[in-house]
């Protein structure tokens, strides 16, 4: 118990325990593993300035354990990293694993209108009613030009910092390979490509992207929005239950 | 009306409320505009430029929204209200509104501590949000953890919530000591139950072990493994129950009695040898009672050199058998006494009673766990998934990598099996375009039935057998009175475990020669099959059993009636040694449930001792093949191959259901059946995760977690059914052994049931017959039909619906998508339309139009091809437009 508290004072963990979904022991081991990652460049204590601003490089995290055979690994990480450097502070690390804990709640489906059977009603723990909504708040701080189309397209903007903290809005963000906010033909290959470690035909990969498309895209615009996505990954109950990383 | 427009603005969340206050917000701002492009302060649109220009010709409304309506000063957003409209989800709270009106109104915040400020005022101004109780406390930790900004913001959020609650706690302070003093309390036990939560959560059984499994194999195995610890969690609540309720009370009374031994003799002239088996039984009980699965596993049984009646020893292969020295123990059903007994005076503990609630609740609380978590998992994977487009590719593409994979190889083998599951998925979607012809269709029907037959042949033909082997082992034994250590009893049951063992891979075989399509299909349709086997044979096993009964009782029933007649004969014979070995003997030839609850046992250890000789023997196997093909790795081969031998997951699941149909079938003929099964499966989770772990590769086929799970409940629940069923059945018509066990004392278990409800009788028997009558039957089943019917019809409503309301937001987005195109070539006074009239006749009648088969054309004409389409502003406007200002600038 003794170096547990010189590395963080109490407050602080309580202050990380109410702010994210993870337990005092898993923070305590997401700690270790940051220092592992890490080296000598942190010291012994974090203080809450250290924890936001001395960063692990993406080079160490990717062969952390938990990271290490996950094809989006770099798409997450730079998704939490804000800059899209990939490098993480200890708060955007523990923020990651909060994310991907047991913990976040993972009963969105509770909030849909219907159910079936009167009898299944009761059997559905009631949903918390902010935990949806609220994680679509959109970030405050977006620059003016934004308002404006910016008139060369091919130049990508700085992404304001995103750490998407739903975990529905992590898995999009994750597929958005091109940070445009919409999930296009060329994010889909991505992700595709990913899964299969690039195996299928060209062909393969467009007829694939068209069917997800076709069932995916409300609106016919061969992109898919956050609301599109959301309203059909939650069909997918193997998606709840792969999308967490022990810690 | 203005605010109308863009209530739905934001990401498509549904925000209902924004009317009102955005439109008071708008009207303020002087310019309609404003609020809408405010509220596009997020960052997904920051690029909205950036998107090829091209996907326009795709009709893609949102992109043409963006592209032409910004520059406008109206901002543009046609018709949005109508646009993803979401089944409405929960509104947003009060304090959330207020954020998002102000930033409608422009008030965005230049840099992080203004948006920390803005959202804490408004956090603060939410009254239900900040109550002082439990919820508030609840509801604040939520949102903050929730809450898209990152950490340091939350901490800055939470710290300045924080000192506003304790001003205003110091405020009220003064008038309500009470409530702040209950606040205080249940926001500590709020945090005790929580760390108690976490507590259990991180040192539940096996949690690292699962971590570990998982790890390597994904989460599918995870699974299985899941699903052996749930049923082990069961089996130890239900352990402790019968131990608890039933064993101790058994072992208690022949110690409690002990000294005045010969004197409980007097009570029933057969009850006299089963308290003297019961009185052994105390003698060495704590070891050899409870830990009985435990030492039956190692060979030298300490035990058994100590006893010195003869036909009680221990033998040499009883603890194989279950039979011999068992018989005299707690372990089944005969040696269980038939009265009361106390410990305190005036204090009775009726063990017939215990015995029959035990099991009764044992079978209650097991259906009621499993129906709860059949129903969850139907209706979170079928259920709310069902009805709607088919999302196949969807699921593979997003939700198929395991976040939770570690190991290389894992990784390596989950990109395959995505690999081939999405070829998989292709090809059917490419078989799915060719048409299948009438006689091909039903060609395949034909095989599937010629198979079905074939296997349920099979099945018949296995059953017989197995009859007729017991039929034939049972007399022979009943002849030639073989001495009870006799081997002869293990032929049975190590020829139906084998049965079990090497049918399952044949059936599934067989499968493989069958048309059916998906591998999914072919998975269900072998455990069904398997599931029939183990049904049929454990059946035939206990319906055996039951005939044999009912039979011999008819035979013996004179019989039994004149030892009653004259028990002090018997009683006398008592000192005799010889005598009373053939007294048992025979009683045990007598005591049917035991002789029963014996089989179980046996089929229970052997199948434990040949999963372990499996086990052995893929151990030899893959180490022996893993040296080979070590060789050819050399040549560049990849380590994947290592082990030849995949997990059968399918395979080892439906023996876990065996056992665990064991266990229900033989609980009441051998009520410590849970304890064996326990220590059963603690040992099997060791060795089959040092199997998997070491020596095994996982199973490359696709294993959908979720629904496969589903299958196995909906299996476990089915046997569980069938044995209660069963019971019940064998309660209302069978008779019992008149010469042991608790129920001795009545001929049939109904006459049980009748004592116990003794009052009663007449009424259950009216209710019974009530619910017997046809009128009534029909009218029940009459209400069911009806029932399904709504339910199914309610279902099927939706689904159109769903279909109904998807074609025409497709309709909505093309018009909308043709007519900003229109604007935009008007407001770029490109084009003039000669005859302005006729034109936007003919796009309204085509808008209007509302089947399919006209939409691709209408987007041919009008959008793709046709830009010589002008209508003109002079022109009644399209219903879809409803916003004011919109119209008056074109």
């Amino acid at each position: 118990m003794g170096n547990k508290v010189a590395v963080f004072t109490e407050q602080q963990l309580d202050e990380y325990q109410a702010c994210t979904y993870l337990t005092r022991k898993n923070i305590l081991r997401a700690e270790r593993l940051f220092r592992g990652v890490c080296g000598s460049a942190l010291p012994t204590r974090l203080d809450p300035i250290t924890a936001s601003t001395v960063t692990a490089p993406y080079q160490a995290l990717d062969t952390l354990t938990e990271l290490k055979e996950n094809p989006f690994r770099r798409r997450m990480c730079q998704v939490f990293s804000g800059d899209g450097s990939a490098s993480l502070t200890f708060e955007q690390f523990i923020e990651l694993f909060s994310v991907f804990s047991d913990h976040a709640p993972r009963d969105i489906r509770a909030t849909k209108t219907h159910a079936p059977l009167p009898i299944l009603l009761f059997l559905t723990p009631p949903p918390f009613p902010l935990s949806h909504a609220l994680s679509l708040i959109p970030t405050p701080s977006t620059p003016l030009h934004a308002l404006h189309p910016p008139p060369t397209p091919s130049t990508p903007l700085p992404r304001p910092p995103l750490p998407s903290h739903s975990l529905l809005l992590t898995s999009y963000a994750t597929s958005d390979f091109d940070d445009d906010g919409y999930l296009g033909e060329e994010d889909l290959q991505q992700t595709v490509k990913h899964l299969t470690h690039d195996l299928l035909t060209q062909d393969e990969y467009s007829t694939i992207v068209s069917k997800v498309l076709e069932e995916a895209d409300v609106d016919c615009d061969t992109k898919l929005s956050q609301s599109e996505f959301i309203h059909v990954i939650l069909k997918s109950p193997d998606f709840l239950s792969n999308f967490h990383i022990r810690i | 009306m203005a605010s109308r427009t863009y209530t739905v603005e934001v990401e498509g969340i549904p925000l209902d409320n924004f009317t009102n206050v955005d439109g008071s917000g708008s009207e303020g701002s002087g310019s309609s505009s404003l609020p809408l492009r405010r509220a596009r302060t997020d960052f997904q649109l920051q690029e909205r430029g950036s998107s090829d220009f091209t996907r326009c010709h795709t009709l893609s409304g949102w992109e043409h929204r963006l592209k032409y309506s910004l520059p406008l000063h109206h901002g543009g957003d046609l018709g949005g209200g109508r646009t993803l409209h979401h089944t409405c989800e929960r509104r947003p709270s009060a304090w959330y509104n207020t954020v998002m009106a102000r930033r409608r109104q422009g008030v965005t915040p230049a840099s992080e501590e203004d948006a920390v400020e803005e959202i804490a005022n408004a956090m603060k101004g939410d009254v239900k949000f900040m109550t002082d109780n439990v919820d508030g406390e609840l509801m604040r930790r939520e949102t903050l953890r929730e809450l898209t900004k990152p950490l340091r913001v939350k901490k800055e959020l939470r710290r300045k919530l924080t000192i506003h609650r304790s001003t205003q706690a110091q405020e009220a302070k003064g008038i309500s000591p009470f409530k702040y003093l209950k606040y205080t309390i249940s926001m500590h036990w709020y945090k005790l139950k929580q760390s108690v939560r976490d507590t259990f959560h991180d040192y539940s059984l096996w949690h690292k072990d699962l971590k570990e499994i998982e790890g390597t194999f994904g989460s599918g195995m995870g699974t299985y493994f899941r699903f052996l610890r749930y049923l082990l969690l069961l089996n130890f609540i239900m352990s402790v129950i019968v131990c608890g309720f039933l064993l101790t009370p058994q072992l208690l009374v022949p110690s409690n009695s002990s000294a005045p031994a010969e004197a409980s003799f007097v009570v029933d002239d057969n009850d006299s040898l089963v308290t003297a088996a019961a009185l052994r039984v105390s003698d060495d009980s704590p070891s050899s009672n409870l830990d009985r699965p435990h030492t039956s596993s190692t060979s030298d049984f300490p035990l058994s050199a100590s006893q010195g009646t003869q036909g009680t020893t221990f033998g040499a292969f009883d603890w194989l058998t279950g039979a011999g020295w068992f018989d005299t123990t707690a372990l089944y059903y005969g040696t269980y006494n038939d009265e009361s007994m106390s410990l305190i005076e005036g204090v009775y503990y009726n063990i017939p009673e215990a015995y029959f609630l035990v099991i009764l609740i044992s079978y209650i609380f097991y259906i009621i766990v499993i129906i709860r978590r059949v129903t969850i998992l139907y209706k979170s994977n079928y259920v709310d998934t069902e009805h709607d487009v088919s999302t196949s590719f969807v699921k593979k593409v997003f939700s198929s990598w395991d976040f939770s994979i570690t190991e290389t190889k894992a990784a390596i083998i989950k990109h395959r099996s995505i690999y081939s599951e999405l070829k998989e998925l292709l090809e059917e979607y490419l078989r799915e375009e060719e048409e299948v012809g009438r006689w091909e269709r039903v060609r395949r029907w034909c095989i599937k039935l010629v198979f079905w037959l074939l296997v349920l042949g099979l099945l018949g033909v296995l059953g017989w057998a197995t009859y007729l082997m017991l039929d034939n082992a049972i007399s022979k034994d009943i002849v030639k009175n073989t001495e009870s250590s006799g081997l002869g009893l293990m032929v049975y049951p190590l020829i139906v475990t084998c049965i079990i063992t090497v049918v399952p891979p044949i059936l599934a075989l067989m499968v493989k020669l069958e048309p059916y399509k998906s591998p999914r299909h072919r998975l269900i349709v072998t455990l069904v099959r398997t599931f029939l086997l183990e049904v049929s044979v454990l059946g035939i096993l206990v319906a055996f059993w039951f005939l044999q009964a009912t039979d011999h009782n008819a035979l013996n029933f004179i019989t039994t009636e004149s030892t009653t007649i004259a028990p002090t004969t018997i009683s006398s014979v008592l000192d005799d040694d010889s005598l009373q070995t053939d007294e048992i003997q025979e009683e045990k030839n007598d005591c049917w449930e035991t002789s029963l609850g014996q089989e179980f046992y046996r089929l229970l250890i052997i199948d434990f001792f040949l999963s372990l000789i499996i086990h052995l023997g893929t151990l030899i196997f893959s180490i022996a093949t893993r040296k080979s093909t070590l060789c050819s790795n050399e040549e560049g081969r990849g380590k994947l191959n290592q082990y030849v031998l995949g997990f059968d997951m399918s395979c080892n699941t439906l023996r876990l259901i065996y056992n665990q149909t064991l266990l229900w079938a033989g609980l009441f003929f051998c009520p410590l059946t849970p304890l064996i099964v326990l220590i059963k499966m603690f040992i099997t989770f060791y060795i089959q995760k040092f199997m998997v772990l070491k020596f095994l590769r996982p199973d490359e086929r696709p294993w959908r977690a979720a629904q496969t799970e589903t299958v196995f409940f909906a299996l476990t629940l089915l046997s569980l059914l069938l044995a209660f069923f069963g019971y019940g059945f064998i309660i209302v018509r069978g008779n019992t052994s008149s010469a042991c066990g608790p129920f001795r004392t009545y001929t049939h278990y109904i006459e049980f049931m009748w004592d116990l409800t003794a009052s009663d009788q007449q009424t259950i028997l009216q209710i019974f017959s009530f619910f017997a009558k046809p009128g009534v039957v029909t009218i029940i089943l009459g209400i069911l039909m009806i029932l399904v019917y709504c339910a199914k019809s309610m279902a099927e409503g939706r689904a159109e619906m769903i279909k109904v309301l998807r074609q025409q937001l497709k309709l909505e987005m093309r018009d909308r998508a043709f007519l900003l195109q229109i604007t935009e070539n008007v407001r770029s006074g490109e084009h003039r339309l000669a005859n302005p009239g006729q034109a936007w006749g003919a796009a309204a009648r085509k808008v209007s139009s509302p089947t399919q088969q006209n939409l691709p054309q209408r987007a041919a004409s009008f959008v793709f091809t046709d830009n010589k389409v002008h209508p003109a502003d002079v022109h009644p406007q399209p219903r879809y437009f409803s916003d004011d200002t919109e119209e008056s600038q074109i």
